[in-house]
């Protein structure tokens, strides 16, 4: 189906989840690649930074039946005994991510976040649900991690979605090169661009990187590519949930891109926890989820500035 | 696009303002408040009036006892009622069918008189109610139909029959009531626009042919008189409700209420016996000829909607249109009927109760659907339907849109709306165009195809024919491949199976294949039989002349009741539990023939065991983690289409000519609770005894891991429809997916897409935080219970119990 060279491109995938509905219009496949140049404080999918593979363990499953102690090669599995209760623990610092223990583990306890996927099989599994993308006008979204670290890869995969009829859309942090930035979105229909924060020096605290380049590629990709965006902006109590923030990132949406462009408020969820103790990460960052109250005030700041804003993707 | 209607917006928007009015709220309250009554004087009529007619010929004596019946029971009109005539004069009740199904009711003999009548209600019978029951027991002993049925099956096929129910091959139990046509719709369209008088002239016209003409058959003429007696019975009853009204009104002190009471009694003096000159009398109407069917046969009380929104459309239209009735008064009315039909249990048999897990008449209702011109039928009235049911909220009536491609937009919005409001599967969805066409492949013509509604539940049928299914509704395939895996040993430990060889010793998958489709073959084949045996017995024993003139026009026609053999007919059985049997077929094909990791014998010791004992766990662990249906995995798709084909065609090619062909209808219900009481442990990783894969084209509980879509290409692509009418499906989706207008839309276009690409039916259960309360502590079960939220991946039992917890707390407003 997919021809030569290109259908081989791959990329780390940690998850293709179907019927996603708040990434783009209609019902959408998206694609979670795997691999990220920032470190957002707040991240939700953590096992989405490392591009390598990561083992992910979910204690409430394990069972204490030790088959993973006695499988793994590097013997960096022990058990521990809590009350009358038995749980596998991996030493984080000795595990090499093999993925020996997830086989063994009849209880799926155990699994590994990513694996290399290529262009074919990843667009083979997409277009699986195309007759949900015909009716409601949806299609793939590729987000991550960050699509802008595999260009090739989503280049490749989106010129196939487009090729097949599917609406392409791409969320992305923006911070790359512009060849990049050229490459993910020659065959994007639609880009779901974050904001994180609007001054540079509080963007460098919370997510590892300045956001000038950030900011210039955003503009990139709104004037000179001509692509339809939406603004998202992750509300994280504590770091960017001020109405100042709100209505500097307001204010340059309005003034630099242009007033039709929807800005999205996306309040914090605490989700991304599990997944933190899943990757055995410790004193990960933890905040309050915004109130109802208060996104409703950003959301009215927003609009102060004509935007159309929504609270969620 | 064709339409047969043109749609006023305007009244759409008007409709999405009514309300509830304050008469129905405190209806519902009062509902709510009610203990279910058993009336015993129904029963104590019916034994008297059979036992005062010995030596008259059946269809006289089935007409008169229904005439005492309705000459003498108590009524009564209570202060919610607008629109008069309930079953019995208690806001919830029912009477027994003992003069039908016989010695049915659990307890009768206890000496505490404690009789379990509904599933949830236990009623102390004083000693006189005891007394009038246990008389009509015996008064219909051996002269009811189940006996008579029940002794023939015996002397035909010994304890097979009785084996067979007890290890839940088959079900349900003649003592359900449920057969020969006793669940037949009622013929509105006659009713409301020529009126019950139209039935007395017509049988009368044909007596005096027959007379006339010399006729030959005196059993046309006595069907005849008999039509005659119960129509005329009907329009008496309904005049008793006059009277009362009337009555009532010299003492209600309630001006207002006086002349609401007079208004009732002229309208009951007018109809069901004349045509209805507008909606109030239609609503009025339906519900006194509604009422005939609960006096002649209590459990199949049900007189289904059908397809309301055609035939009460003129009547609705017209009063909106000359400014008669507002939206608001027909949804009061509307509301009212749908309310009552929607709360009237049946007082069923404990096999009944086990496998229905209901005890109300499932009273159906379609809406929208193709008209027999083949125009668009969606109406302002279907909108006011669904809004009545969104308003009302009651467990009953199953809401069918007959989806087509043809069907509007906002037809389908306002049912995702109203299942969002519902929470639990109403309406559901079956696809119209694939009916449609199955009846027309079975020879049906166009124009009677496009009238069929559900009886019932999903089930579809033709209004004009009728349906034999004498104790035998539904096969249990996983009860079938129990079997196979115990060489023809059912899970009682009887040999009600073929000796199909020890699976042990089975070399290869194809062995287990054809000893599972032996097994099979051989239980529907016995099953169908035993229906058809049925049919030939019961029209001895009983005759229900009332429902025979109002339902099936095609009666009146040649003189003949519907409980005697006809060709014009259909017939149906669910053929059950496919998925639980691909699931478990192919886990053995992968894991014993293919992969190798088990033999045969570890595997039956495992399941013998029901997975207990030293490898136990560990095998049925594998069990689990074979691949399964509702992943959109190929390989076992197949395995479903196949074992899906292979199963109904087993039903279809029973050759019983000249009667139509069986068609499968995988319907839903409750039932796989029962029939898991009928299966061992199976090699999909079912433990013993548990309940069965839901609805007929479910996946295994939470084992659907890919997303709601994958489940949905793996039902398209088993091609459940090519070979049956309907295979149900239910999906779970949690609220916050349909919290937001573009979470709505997606829905709709979900449920579109899948019935575009042939898909027969889907419904959804709106997951509220219960549900997600069980699946925290049991997440074995809901594998598949998705979290969206934007660029986030994770399912709900992925999560932490805290993260949890968070979810369930935020479950009642959007997750965004």
């Amino acid at each position: 189906m997919v021809n030569g060279d290109v259908a081989r491109i791959s990329a780390p995938v940690f998850n293709i989840q179907s019927y996603s509905i708040h990434d783009g219009p209609g019902i959408r496949t998206t694609v979670f690649l795997k691999g990220c140049p920032l470190r957002c404080l707040w991240c939700a999918n953590p096992e989405s930074r490392k591009a390598a593979p990561e083992l992910m363990t979910y204690a409430s499953r394990c069972t204490g039946c030790g088959a993973c102690v006695e499988k793994c090669p590097r013997k960096v599995i022990g058990m521990v005994v809590e009350g009358d209760r038995a749980t596998a623990v991996t030493d984080r610092d000795l595990c090499i991510n093999c993925g020996e223990c997830v086989d063994t583990c009849r209880y799926k306890a155990r699994e590994i976040a990513g694996k290399p996927m290529t262009v074919e099989e990843v667009i083979k599994r997409v277009l699986r649900d195309r007759i949900f993308f015909e009716e409601s006008g949806g299609g793939i979204t590729v987000s991550g991690g960050e699509c802008l670290l595999y260009p090739e890869f989503t280049e490749a995969l989106l010129g196939e979605a487009k090729r097949n009829g599917v609406h392409t859309a791409v969320e992305t942090c923006c911070f790359a090169g512009r060849d990049a930035v050229d490459k993910v979105f020659r065959y994007a229909d639609l880009g779901l661009l974050d904001i994180k924060h609007m001054d540079s020096k509080m963007h460098e605290k919370y997510t590892g990187v300045p956001n000038k380049t950030i900011l210039d590629n955003i503009k990139y990709i709104y004037h000179d590519l001509r692509i339809p965006i939406y603004i998202r902006v992750p509300v994280i109590p504590g770091c960017n949930d001020s109405e100042e923030n709100i209505a500097d990132t307001a204010r340059f949406v309005v003034e630099e891109l242009g007033a039709d462009v929807p800005i999205h408020l996306l309040p914090y969820h605490r989700f991304g926890e599990s997944k933190n103790e899943s990757l055995g990460n410790k004193d990960v960052f933890k905040t309050e989820v915004p109130t109802k109250e208060h996104m409703q005030r950003l959301k009215e700041t927003a609009e102060g500035f004509g935007l159309k804003t929504q609270i969620g993707g | 696009m064709r339409k047969a209607f043109e749609i006023n917006e305007d009244l759409l928007a008007e409709i999405d303002k009514t309300v509830l009015d304050d008469r129905r709220l405190r209806w519902k309250e009062a509902v709510r408040n009610a203990s279910f009554k058993l009336h015993t004087d129904r029963t104590k009529y019916a034994a008297e009036s059979w036992r005062s007619t010995v030596g008259e010929d059946i269809q006289i004596r089935r007409a008169k006892l229904f005439k005492h019946i309705a000459e003498n029971v108590d009524i009564d009109i209570l202060e919610y009622d607008y629109i008069v005539g309930r079953i019995g004069p208690t806001i919830l009740g029912n009477y027994t069918s003992i003069d039908i199904c016989g010695d049915y009711l659990d307890g009768l003999w206890d000496d505490t008189g404690e009789l379990q009548i509904t599933l949830h209600d236990q009623t102390a019978c004083s000693p006189e109610d005891l007394e009038i029951l246990r008389d009509c027991v015996r008064t219909f002993r051996g002269q009811n139909p189940v006996d008579c049925i029940k002794k023939t099956w015996r002397e035909i096929l010994g304890d097979w029959p009785d084996d067979s129910l007890e290890a839940h091959i088959k079900d349900p139990d003649l003592t359900s009531g449920n057969f020969g046509n006793s669940s037949n719709t009622i013929d509105f369209e006659i009713i409301l626009n020529k009126g019950l008088k139209y039935y007395i002239e017509e049988a009368t016209r044909r007596m005096e042919e027959f007379k006339a003409n010399f006729g030959q058959q005196p059993d046309q003429f006595l069907f005849w008189r008999s039509a005659v007696i119960v129509c005329q019975a009907c329009i008496d009853h309904a005049k008793r409700y006059a009277a009362l009204a009337r009555k009532k009104a010299e003492t209600e002190k309630d001006e207002k209420r006086r002349a609401e009471l007079l208004d009732i009694a002229e309208t009951c003096e007018y109809v069901p016996e004349n045509p209805a000159r507008n909606f109030r009398e239609a609503m009025q109407s339906m519900v006194l000829a509604g009422l005939g069917k609960a006096l002649e046969h209590p459990m199949f009380n049900q007189p289904h909607w059908g397809r309301g929104d055609q035939y009460l459309y003129p009547f609705f239209i017209n009063d909106i249109k000359n400014k008669k009735i507002t939206a608001q008064d027909a949804l009061s009315m509307l509301a009212e009927v749908i309310g009552r039909w929607g709360t009237q249990h049946m007082i069923a048999g404990s096999l009944h109760k086990q496998t229905h897990q209901i005890t109300f008449g499932i009273n159906s209702m379609n809406l929208g659907g193709i008209t027999p011109e083949g125009f668009d039928g969606s109406n302002e009235l279907s909108y006011l339907f669904l809004h009545a049911v969104g308003l009302l909220q009651q467990s009953s009536p199953t809401v069918i849109i007959n989806w087509n491609s043809q069907t509007p937009h906002w037809l389908m919005r306002k049912s995702i709306e109203t299942n969002k409001l519902t929470g639990g599967g109403i309406p559901l969805f079956e696809n119209d165009e694939m009916i449609v066409n199955s009846y027309v492949r079975d020879g049906v013509p166009l124009e009677e195809a496009r009238t069929w509604f559900g009886r019932g539940c999903v089930w579809p049928a033709l209004p004009q024919r009728s349906e034999y299914k004498g104790g035998a509704a539904a096969f249990n395939s996983a009860a079938a491949l129990h079997m196979a895996l115990h060489n023809g040993v059912a899970i009682t430990g009887k040999q009600l199976g073929p000796q199909t060889g020890d699976p042990r010793e089975f070399k290869t998958f194809e062995e287990l294949w054809d000893a599972y489709v032996e097994q099979h073959k051989f239980g529907i084949q016995r099953t169908l039989w035993l229906a058809d045996l049925a049919r030939e017995i019961q029209y001895k024993y009983i005759r229900l002349p009332y429902l025979s003139t109002v339902s099936i026009r095609d009666c009146m026609e040649s003189g003949r009741d519907t409980m005697m053999p006809s060709v014009k007919c259909e017939y149906g059985i669910t053929d059950r539990a496919i998925i639980d049997v691909a699931d478990s077929l192919y886990a053995v094909k992968k894991l014993v023939f293919e992969d190798k990791v088990l033999t045969m014998s570890e595997l039956m010791d495992a399941l013998d065991s029901n997975f207990e004992g030293e490898r136990g766990e560990e095998i049925r662990q594998m069990c689990l983690n074979a691949p399964k249906y509702g992943n959109d995995i190929d390989e076992v798709d197949e395995m479903a289409a196949k074992v899906g084909e292979m199963s109904a065609k087993s039903v279809t090619e029973w050759d019983h000519s000249p009667y139509p062909a069986f068609k499968s209808v995988r319907e839903g219900l409750s039932w796989h609770y029962a029939a898991g009481l009928g299966v061992g442990a199976l090699p999909n990783g079912r433990l013993a005894l548990e309940p069965l894969d839901d609805a007929s084209a479910s996946p295994m509980r939470g084992m659907d891991v890919n997303g709601p879509t994958a489940a949905l290409n793996s039902v398209l692509k088993a091609n459940f429809g090519k070979y049956t009418y309907v295979s149900a499906l239910n999906q779970k989706f949690p609220r916050n997916l349909v919290e937001t207008e573009a979470g709505i839309e997606n829905l709709v276009a979900y449920t579109v897409a899948f019935l575009k690409a042939g898909g027969t039916h889907i419904q959804y259960n709106i997951v509220d935080t219960e549900e997600l309360k069980d699946a925290k502590i049991h997440p074995e079960n809901h594998q598949n219970l998705i979290v969206r939220v934007g660029g986030f991946s994770a399912y709900f039992v992925q999560l932490s119990p805290q993260i949890q917890d968070d979810i369930i707390g935020r479950q009642e407003h959007c997750l965004n």
